[in-house]
């Protein structure tokens, strides 16, 4: 008996000194987050922005579970050997314990098996190519690590503008004829080759279509061949892409055709500066976010955001702010910062992000649609205006048709 | 028939702009043996000065654009007396300095202006439509006149004045011109003041349509090189005809396949001349 409470005693003291230690640990503990982002490029600078931003809010309220919240940045320069040498930074120079970020498909493809090796939950908020999920859905073990917080694969977000060529330019306006131009990068030709289906399916007909180098600046023969071929709306795919050649172009050569579809460099105000005010009536895809209300947050960010950076927020801004806030919301309902444990609390989480709701597949997929996220698509109508027109829901302001269509 | 007008048309406009690119780099490269790798960062240069001098300072755009052009050459000058004649006779070293210029040139460009697409303004801001067929903007059919006419006035000046004799007999034979009291060091300061200059006039004219950015240096350097190879180096005819070929190849292949596939096809027609002709199109023949 007398061995018994010996014993207890000792186990008792072992634990208080075990429970001391690990609050030592714990009050000491920063929490590493890691952005591997293009940091010249407008996505690594809405991705820089919208983290520091969440990490000073998360950090004056205590932080997460108690721990700060230290945030370190690696340049990927927007391809893939660089994008290796900013993730290994990241794990083996600042020992990040997570990692988010990201843009191109391609530099996200050839990150993957070095965040995998490292094991660290990866919240992606750029890359869109489906090939990231895929990777969970056929080694689940080695890539369950993947999560995309920031936006919908391209599939999906293929899908949505097959969705905004029906409802807004065939039901409403009454255009049917489409050409697609997609800039040569993995994401763009995946989507190219989707859209090409599901236009014909929701009844319109791609009268012209081609694949394009990003760095081209000439689009004089694409833009003949579209006249030629009776296109109404230009759809273009186009990410890294400067973007401005190409609706400068658009506007000078008054091609016939509305133009829409998906240009990163047009989501942000400076666009208006870019191309001297040629966007006028261009509409886009913004694929994470936007002044519409997607959530309670979305537009107090969306202004806060610009009033602290004199700048609108790009989608990744929108994704990393909320892969922080997302990170902060499962690790307080478990209680723990253990990988394993976050990757299971992050397959049945259901939170409400800035952007809209955030669910995951069991590829660790956002959920798209009204269940999940939405893309909104906005059109620029002035400089800092950029009227959102669909889903009409949300709509901010009316279509307008470019001036020299009008004319006709 | 509308087809091969906007073939013509367009074609012209892209070799006008390639051939203005090249002639300068060709030009250093044929009288003074420079191949200045910095030479499209004279391109980028061009873009930001007229943007700095029209859109920030406010500067009339005839005005900015002299400016502009005389300034990109003045830098010509510097280059090639700070950088490159100190290591000329080492022509890897003058390779290595150069594109060291242009890569200081890019972060400077970035540290000043940031990573953001300047809107540089243009002479015209209309539509023409030429033949009554072909629609396009009228700031590259203005690139194109201006582009002819600085090659006809610089066949004029190296073949009709007094500095362009001297600029071919450098050209043909330095010792030799040297003797007969040609100073070829200020020979060569002259033809980089003509090579940044004709650069500049490019990025100044060619901006307005595509923007300026740090990077747009990068790839008007290689399409330089491969015209400049292709038409034989220090050939001006040569460089000519070559910035027609690659041009039109573009034009072509856009119009009838993809225009992805301009550049597999441009490089399958490089590699060829260069396997049958390792001299370029009009390039002397070296002897073994």
């Amino acid at each position: 008996m007398g061995g018994l409470r010996k014993f207890s005693v000792m186990a008792l003291a072992a634990a208080f000194l075990v429970s001391l230690a690990g609050s030592a640990i714990s009050a000491e503990k920063v929490i590493r987050w890691g952005v591997a982002a293009p940091l010249q490029k407008e996505a690594g600078i809405g991705s820089k922005n919208a983290t520091i931003m969440a990490a000073r809010e998360i950090n004056a309220k205590g932080g997460i579970l108690g721990h700060k919240v230290e945030v370190f940045f690696a340049d990927d320069e927007a391809r893939p050997e660089a994008g290796i040498q900013a993730v290994k930074k990241l794990i083996f120079q600042d020992k990040v314990d997570f990692i988010s970020g990201g843009w191109l498909s391609g530099v996200g493809l050839a990150q993957a098996d070095h965040i995998f090796n490292a094991k660290k939950l990866w919240l992606s908020v750029g890359p869109a190519t489906p090939k990231l999920a895929q990777m969970v859905k056929s080694n689940y073990d080695r890539a369950k690590y993947f999560f995309r917080v920031g936006c919908v694969n391209s599939d999906y977000f293929a899908y949505d503008m097959a969705v905004f060529a029906e409802e807004f330019y065939k039901k409403k306006l009454g255009l049917t004829k489409i050409a697609l131009m997609a800039e040569s990068s993995v994401w763009a030709r995946e989507m190219a080759t989707y859209l090409k289906t599901a236009f014909n399916k929701k009844g319109m007909q791609i009268v012209y279509m081609d694949v394009f180098d990003p760095k081209r600046t000439d689009f004089s023969p694409q833009f003949a061949k579209i006249r030629r071929s009776g296109a109404q709306v230009l759809f273009t795919v186009q990410a890294a892409s400067p973007g401005v050649p190409l609706t400068k172009q658009w506007a000078e050569t008054q091609l016939p055709v509305h133009q829409a579809g998906y240009s990163l460099s047009s989501q942000v105000f400076n666009f208006w500066d870019k191309t001297g005010g040629k966007c006028y009536t261009e509409v886009t895809q913004l694929i994470n976010g936007g002044r519409a209300p997607l959530s309670p947050g979305t537009i107090p960010f969306y202004d806060n955001y610009v009033k602290e950076f004199d700048q609108c927020p790009p989608y990744t801004a929108f994704g990393s702010y909320d892969a922080l806030y997302l990170l902060k919301y499962v690790a307080e309902q478990i209680k723990s910062l253990d990988t394993d444990k976050l990757i299971k609390a992050l397959e049945k989480v259901d939170y409400q992000g800035v952007a809209g709701r955030i669910r995951f597949t069991k590829d660790h997929e956002e959920v798209y649609g009204e269940e999940g996220k939405l893309p909104v698509w906005i059109q620029w109508q002035g400089a800092r205006k950029m009227e959102v027109i669909f889903p009409f829901k949300y709509a901010t302001g009316k279509y307008i048709t470019p001036p020299w269509i009008k004319k006709k | 028939m509308n087809v091969l007008l906007e073939i013509l048309v367009y074609g012209a406009v892209q070799s006008a702009v390639y051939a203005m690119l090249a002639l300068g780099f060709c030009l250093i490269f044929g009288v003074a043996g420079v191949v200045n790798l910095a030479h499209t960062t004279f391109f980028m240069i061009g873009a930001y000065l007229i943007y700095t001098l029209t859109s920030l300072a406010n500067i009339p755009l005839p005005l900015g654009l002299v400016c502009a052009i005389f300034g990109t050459g003045l830098l010509g000058i510097a280059v090639q007396h700070f950088a490159i004649k100190p290591l000329i006779k080492s022509e890897y070293s003058v390779m290595m300095i150069t594109i060291a210029l242009a890569f200081f040139c890019q972060e400077l460009v970035l540290s000043v202006f940031g990573p953001v697409d300047r809107n540089v303004k243009g002479f015209i801001d209309e539509k023409l439509t030429v033949f009554g067929l072909v629609d396009i903007d009228a700031q590259r059919i203005l690139t194109l006149v201006v582009a002819v006419l600085l090659i006809v006035l610089l066949w004029w000046f190296i073949n009709r004045t007094k500095m362009g004799n001297a600029i071919m007999a450098v050209a043909q034979n330095r010792e030799g011109a040297t003797f007969v009291g040609i100073n070829a060091t200020r020979i060569f300061l002259v033809v980089m003041f003509i090579s940044a200059c004709l650069a500049a006039v490019a990025g100044a004219f060619i901006a307005p349509t595509v923007g300026a950015r740090p990077h747009m240096w990068e790839n008007p350097l290689v399409r330089c090189f491969a015209v400049v190879v292709l038409g034989g180096l220090g050939s001006l005819e040569g460089t000519i005809l070559a910035a027609l070929i690659i041009g039109y190849t573009e034009v072509i292949v856009s119009f009838t396949l993809s225009s992805y596939l301009s550049e597999l096809v441009i490089l399958g027609i490089f590699m060829t001349v260069l396997i049958v002709r390792p001299s370029g199109l009009l390039g002397r023949r070296q002897e073994a």
